[in-house]
């Protein structure tokens, strides 16, 4: 490869090796960047706990056994194949609402949207689908539990559409008007369910929490036990919804119309499509994913919701952002970056790891390091590719004067 | 072909804009199976008319008569519904997407109500390739096809929407000759098929080669509608300036002065940081024009910018009269006197940096005049050579006459400029319509490798044709890229020793 040396006289030669390896890059990068992203992050958060006095295979491993992954090795048996059981199934249902926030997230994207507002989408389906889980008890279990998964889904559509429209009729940025939104959505489900606030349990006046859910709203859990938060059938609403992602965006018009107004909203708007139209559908089809994420979660294990949920736990709807960046917005991609989130988020859980270890009062730290570093390296592939450029700038620039002297 | 009624009448049309009128009173009327030539300058109130047609503008008053029925259009949905159909200069494409996927957009064919049917979308463009005689791949992406072929499937886009009047804007500005020439088999299809098309250009040679039916346009306003056959270039340029055009300029040899311009082996790279500018080294004296040919997008612009500081150069020199000034930034360059008239209206001339506030403050002309102009008392002296960028060759030829055509009012105003300030520069690419009347149309298309206007990779972008028409400039230019490389150290040293 002579890349660097400036051939002049060999008519776009260097050029075509340029643009070869560029479009190599390109397409490597579909798979090889986030795998390099993922080892990368591993890799500088490994040096973290090293600078911490601590053996980084070992925590690594602790982490694996913390997310229960041992309990795929078959010669793990007794006590531990039991806890490790139980970790698994605490992953599982920390995948649930990861790949749905991430797809409210990716769906956006598509649209050439950037959509911070899964938190307060979470937030709207949460109390949404809790209420609707208090209400109604005497429904049929199925029907309950439909309708208030629908409901909650709808009032996360309705949370990002209203962004959807604010960008579609007045231009108002997306990032702005979905960060806004989840602060009114902190602040209105604190007071729905905080002190005195109408969605209070009234049994309790001391403790701001909701009134639980119907029993039979719960969702029925499939592994494990149902009341030690065995894992449930939002599990397969999660894969289900993948899947009709992957329909929606890549099988029918509506999709194609999103993608195409991602890649060019011009040529869309020129082409007879409308622009307005599909910001607002991509808002909330994205926003009804991530309200479809908060009903799982109240459902399938939390069963009443508490204002530390709304306030601090919704943030998990934030690691979708970053779930998507690393899935690169696809349907697979988003599955294995939502099973790593939720493995390393689990596995570092104060109660999972094994604090002799690593301390479990630093453990959600290395958490909080890891997918800070997985988020840094993703938007990273634009500095790795300025890197390169960069090498080949220094090159040519080495080259330069090397020239000179034979000319002369 | 001649029907009764025209396909489309505009009567009456006009639009006000702030401070000006860019549409007065026009009439226009379209036959079945014309082709009707728009010309005039730029801002003579091309663009504004087919965006009012396009449903883009409102206009203020007068009506559009589509088939004798009187219409009016919100939006391009609603002229695309009614059959017309617009090719802009810069397509509405989107490169990551096929060429069936394009041409459907907007229009899916769709099965069990949602879901795309990519075979018959497949199929349908199929057709269309077929029923028009257009060779495009469907299944091609857009990115990796030629620029001449994506401007095929913009014309296939409006097709696929049963478009009978078809708006080419500008439709040659981005093709090779080549790729003209097979534009204007395609059209000529088109009209026998019963299209009408509107065919925007300043372009005389092309419209008069083309058109059934000419109007001319200036400032706003229709000078007069001429068939096609028995116009004359000369009679075209009258109408569309206002005053005799002096088309050839005649005047004796200019006597250039010592170098002023001094580019040195001067690599420049684009946004994507690509290279679009390989090592070109040339010299332009006082009192020199240099036109610089080539077809948009080989480099022409990153050179540009790159001379007049406003894109830093990966490697080389430009040096103004003996001081080097390569990386001095755009306000530096305007103190040496070097002066920019940018090329393109809409961009660095509206004035966004104090930068290019600075270069616009002496450039108000809409004109895309090929020149490149040196200041000194000799203004609009002859000694003329055109290079071709995109690549280190460049062909060189030293006619007697100058090969760009000045209007009389630029050089004018170029002259007093120059009177002012001893030496200044201003350039802009050179048009392909005065290369082309220019005595060596021949160079103006060596050694392309067009990247700037469509993204996609080198590799794809040179056709074999295009590769094969490059051989006779490739000899004469490998000999004075040589040339070059050995008079390189001199100018090296006489640099150096200049304080």
């Amino acid at each position: 490869m002579t890349v660097g040396t400036p051939q002049p006289e060999t008519e776009g030669a260097p050029d075509q090796t340029v643009a070869a390896r560029f479009a190599l890059w390109q397409r490597a990068g579909g798979i090889a960047t986030p795998l390099a992203t993922a080892l990368f992050a591993f890799l500088v958060a490994g040096l973290v706990v090293l600078a911490t006095g601590h053996n980084p295979l070992q925590t690594y491993r602790a982490i694996f056994n913390g997310a229960g992954l041992n309990w795929l090795f078959p010669w793990v048996h007794g006590a531990t194949r039991q806890t490790a059981a139980f970790n698994l199934q605490e992953t599982g249902l920390l995948i649930i609402p990861l790949v749905l926030t991430g797809l409210a997230v990716a769906f956006a994207f598509r649209s050439g949207l950037f959509n911070i507002g899964g938190q307060g989408q979470y937030i709207v389906g949460i109390v949404t689908g809790t209420q609707m889980g208090v209400w109604f008890a005497s429904l049929p279990g199925p029907v309950h539990i439909f309708l208030a998964v629908t409901a909650a889904a709808l009032a996360g559509a309705v949370w990002g559409g209203i962004a959807g429209i604010l960008r579609a009729t007045v231009g108002a940025h997306e990032v702005i008007s979905t960060i806004m939104l989840n602060w009114i959505a902190i602040w209105v489900g604190s007071y729905l369910i905080g002190f005195g606030g109408p969605f209070q349990d009234s049994s309790q006046p001391g403790v701001p929490v909701s009134r639980e859910i119907a029993s039979n709203a719960h969702l029925p859990v499939f592994w494990g036990s149902p009341l030690l938060q065995g894992l449930d059938i939002g599990f397969f609403v999660a894969l289900g919804t993948l899947v009709v992602y992957w329909l929606v965006i890549r099988r029918t018009t509506l999709g194609f119309e999103v993608r195409a107004v991602g890649y060019n909203p011009d040529a869309a708007q020129n082409a007879g499509i409308g622009v307005a139209r599909n910001y607002f559908i991509a808002m909330a089809i994205s926003g009804g994913f991530a309200g479809l994420a908060g009903a799982m979660d109240i459902l399938g294990w939390q069963f009443r919701l508490d204002v530390t949920t709304v306030q601090t736990a919704s943030q998990v709807a934030f690691t979708g952002i970053a779930v998507a960046l690393l899935g690169r917005n696809t349907a697979v991609g988003t599955f294995l970056a939502a099973a790593l989130f939720a493995g390393l988020i689990n596995g570092t859980a104060s109660r999972n790891l094994d604090p002799s270890v690593f301390p479990p009062e630093l453990a959600g730290n290395l958490t909080r390091i890891i997918q800070g570093l997985v988020v840094l390296f993703v938007a990273a592939d634009v500095l790795i590719l300025y890197v390169w450029n960069f090498r080949r700038k220094l090159k040519r620039r080495r080259a330069a004067p090397t020239t000179a002297p034979v000319a002369e | 072909m001649e029907d009764a009624t025209p396909v489309l009448e505009l009567r009456g049309i006009t639009k006000q804009f702030p401070g000006v009128l860019a549409n007065d009173a026009i009439d226009l009327d379209l036959a079945r199976g014309e082709i009707h030539a728009l010309l005039g300058e730029n801002g003579a109130g091309k663009s504004t008319l087919m965006n009012i047609l396009f449903g883009l503008y409102k206009p203020d008053e007068g009506e559009i008569l589509l088939e004798g029925r009187r219409v009016s259009f919100s939006s391009a949905k609603e002229a695309i519904a009614a059959g017309i159909g617009m090719v802009h200069q810069h397509f509405m494409l989107i490169p990551v997407m096929t060429v069936a996927e394009n041409i459907v957009l907007g229009h899916e064919p769709v099965r069990a109500g949602v879901v795309l049917d990519e075979r018959a979308a497949r199929r349908r463009v199929e057709d269309v390739a077929r029923t028009f005689k257009f060779a495009v791949d469907p299944a091609a992406r857009v990115d990796e096809i030629t620029v001449g072929q994506q401007q095929r499937v913009e014309i296939m886009k409006a097709l696929y929407r049963n478009a009978n009047i078809l708006i080419l804007d500008e439709p040659t500005a981005v093709l090779t000759p080549q790729e003209a020439f097979d534009l204007f088999e395609i059209l000529r299809t088109l009209r026998r098929e019963g299209i009408s098309i509107i065919f925007i250009s300043h372009k005389l040679n092309e419209v008069l080669e083309i058109a059934d039916r000419i109007t001319v346009l200036r400032r706003g306003k229709v000078i007069e509608t001429v068939p096609g056959k028995g116009a004359t270039e000369e009679g075209l340029a009258r109408a569309m300036v206002g005053r005799d055009v002096l088309l050839r300029v005649e005047k004796a040899p200019s006597t250039p002065g010592g170098p002023l311009l001094d580019v040195d082996e001067l690599h420049v790279s684009d946004d994507r940081d690509l290279e679009t500018v390989h090592g070109l080294s040339f010299e332009v004296h006082a009192g020199e024009i240099v036109g610089l040919a080539g077809i948009d997008g080989n480099g022409q612009a990153e050179l540009v910018e790159a001379i007049v500081g406003l894109r830093q150069p990966t490697a080389g020199r430009v040096v103004v009269a003996g001081e080097n000034v390569t990386r001095g930034g755009p306000r530096h360059l305007i103190d040496v006197g070097v002066g920019h008239i940018p090329g393109d209206r809409q961009g660095a001339g509206s004035c966004w940096t104090s930068a290019s506030r600075r270069i616009c403050r002496c450039t108000r002309t809409g004109s895309r005049l090929s020149l490149v102009w040196v200041g000194s008392r000799h203004a609009g002296s002859s000694r003329g050579r055109a290079y071709s960028s995109g690549s280190t060759t460049f062909a060189e030829a030293e006619p007697r006459r100058s090969p760009v055509r000045c209007r009389e009012e630029t050089s004018r105003r170029s002259s007093s400029r120059a009177r002012s300030r001893p030496s200044r520069e201003c350039w802009s690419p050179l048009s392909r319509h005065a290369a082309s009347t220019s005595e060596r149309s021949s160079t103006s298309t060596a050694g392309l490798s067009r990247s700037g206007t469509s993204k996609r990779p080198f590799s794809s972008c040179l056709s074999s044709s295009r590769r094969s028409g490059l051989s006779p400039t490739e000899s004469s230019s490998s000999t004075r890229a040589s040339s070059s490389a050995s008079s390189a150290p001199r100018r090296v040293r006489r640099s150096s020793a200049s304080p």
